[in-house]
């Protein structure tokens, strides 16, 4: 039911003018428009005041290709230390990585096959994520009833690596002075881990490695655009500004 | 521009229901079965007239059955087909008290390796078994035969023990 959920939302959001028959020719658009930083305020807030056993912070930097295609690598590190109602505790610090690329599924071309600048996009997102973390799990408890008895024991394990696959929708918003805010919510899965995943309680920049996981972002940085796409933005402004100008006049 | 707004609202919809359908929380409990027993299917002799040969097949009886060294017992003249019976994890011998059908009792012993599972953190470990041989009286049981030597579950048999003809 999830992948068939999925589906739906990347088929809709990507299909453009399904039901035009005339083929539009589209003028030759720029390639590189700017580039942005954004650093994620949900984590550390989340860590601060919901879940304290987990501190994440993480940052991401992409690229503006075409206003459609945003490469994006993002860093991070996280922090995690537990005790289960078991006794048995869990903990780790290791900094996380992440490669992929954002889609922006907004048209890019107006009704004159003009090239639109990108400012307040919703877009999805394919992810592929990694870290090598050490990590110690302690006092896990093994008990017989019929026999009698308890015990307890501890692992501890270096250079752990786990890698894992996101797929994120999300929306980019532009506030004032190439400002901007935008969230995201992501759907996690661990790919492969060269450990005992039963050990792995959480993965920093994952998190819980068992299944599907969801999180959500909430990002404010700074989006650079080059000079022509400032020049663009202000083009467009003028001509909409003319026409309400005109509309009402009328 | 409307279309496409409109566009971009039933795509905050469809998000919203993909997180709906699929949100999952953990409670910090365990919900995963800790447990495991060895298992001893119940094998009846019986004599097959037509065919004038003994013909074992399987056969539910009134077990009693207990671990040695214990005071409580795992059966009290219960009708089962099939034992299951747990093996100490902090040991690597394991006996057993059998008695079905008010026949004699017999004496099992299961010689195996332990090996402590890390299931998750709220679960703990559970004890898995690898046997490595069994010994057994004749007083009631005519034989014993292996069917596996992983003792990991509740639900698996890895021996079945065959009652002498009556």
């Amino acid at each position: 039911m999830f992948l068939t959920t999925c589906l739906l939302v990347c088929s809709y959001a990507l299909g453009e003018n399904a039901d035009s028959t005339v083929v539009k020719k589209h003028k030759v658009d720029t390639v590189y428009c700017g580039w942005s930083l954004q650093a994620d305020i949900a984590s550390p807030l989340m860590g601060l005041t919901i879940d304290k056993s987990v501190r994440t912070a993480e940052i991401a930097f992409d690229v503006n290709l075409f206003n459609k295609i945003f490469p994006t690598v993002e860093l991070g590190y996280g922090q995690v230390a537990t005790t289960a109602n078991s006794e048995a505790s869990y903990s780790t610090a290791a900094p996380f990585w992440r490669i992929g690329f954002n889609y922006n599924i907004m048209r890019r071309f107006d009704d004159n096959g003009n090239p639109k600048p990108t400012h307040n996009y919703p877009f999805v997102g394919l992810r592929y994520g990694m870290t090598v973390m050490n990590y110690t799990m302690t006092n896990v408890p093994v008990s017989d009833d019929y026999w009698g008895g308890s015990s307890q024991f501890d692992y501890n394990y270096r250079n752990a690596y786990v890698g894992w696959l996101e797929i994120l929708a999300g929306v980019r918003v532009d506030l004032v002075k190439g400002f901007t805010m935008g969230w995201a919510i992501r759907m996690k899965m661990a790919a492969h881990a060269k450990t005992n995943k039963a050990l792995l309680w959480y993965v920093p920049g994952l998190g819980h490695s068992d299944g599907l996981t969801f999180s959500f972002s909430y990002t404010i940085g700074f989006t650079y655009r080059t000079k022509a796409e400032r020049e663009k933005v202000e083009k467009i402004r003028l001509e909409e500004n003319k026409r309400e100008y005109v509309t009402l006049k009328k | 521009m409307t279309r496409t707004m409109s566009r971009f609202q039933w795509f905050i919809v469809l998000l919203c229901l993909v997180l709906l359908t699929n949100c999952t929380t953990r409670d910090g409990e365990c919900h995963e079965e800790m447990k495991t027993a060895l298992g001893c299917e119940l094998y009846a002799t019986s004599y097959d007239p037509i065919e004038e040969i003994y013909r074992p097949a399987s056969a539910t009886m009134n077990a009693t059955a207990y671990g040695i060294g214990t005071d409580s017992l795992l059966y009290d003249n219960t009708s089962v087909n099939k034992l299951s019976l747990p093996l100490n994890a902090f040991d690597t011998i394991s006996q057993f008290v059998v008695c079905c059908d008010s026949l004699a009792n017999d004496t099992l012993a299961f010689y195996y390796t332990v090996r402590n599972n890390v299931i998750s953190l709220e679960c703990g470990c559970k004890p898995e078994f690898i046997i490595r041989y069994f010994s057994h009286t004749t007083h009631a049981i005519d034989s014993v035969i292996q069917l596996s030597d992983e003792v990991i579950d509740l639900n698996t048999s890895q021996i079945r023990i065959y009652f002498s003809p009556r």
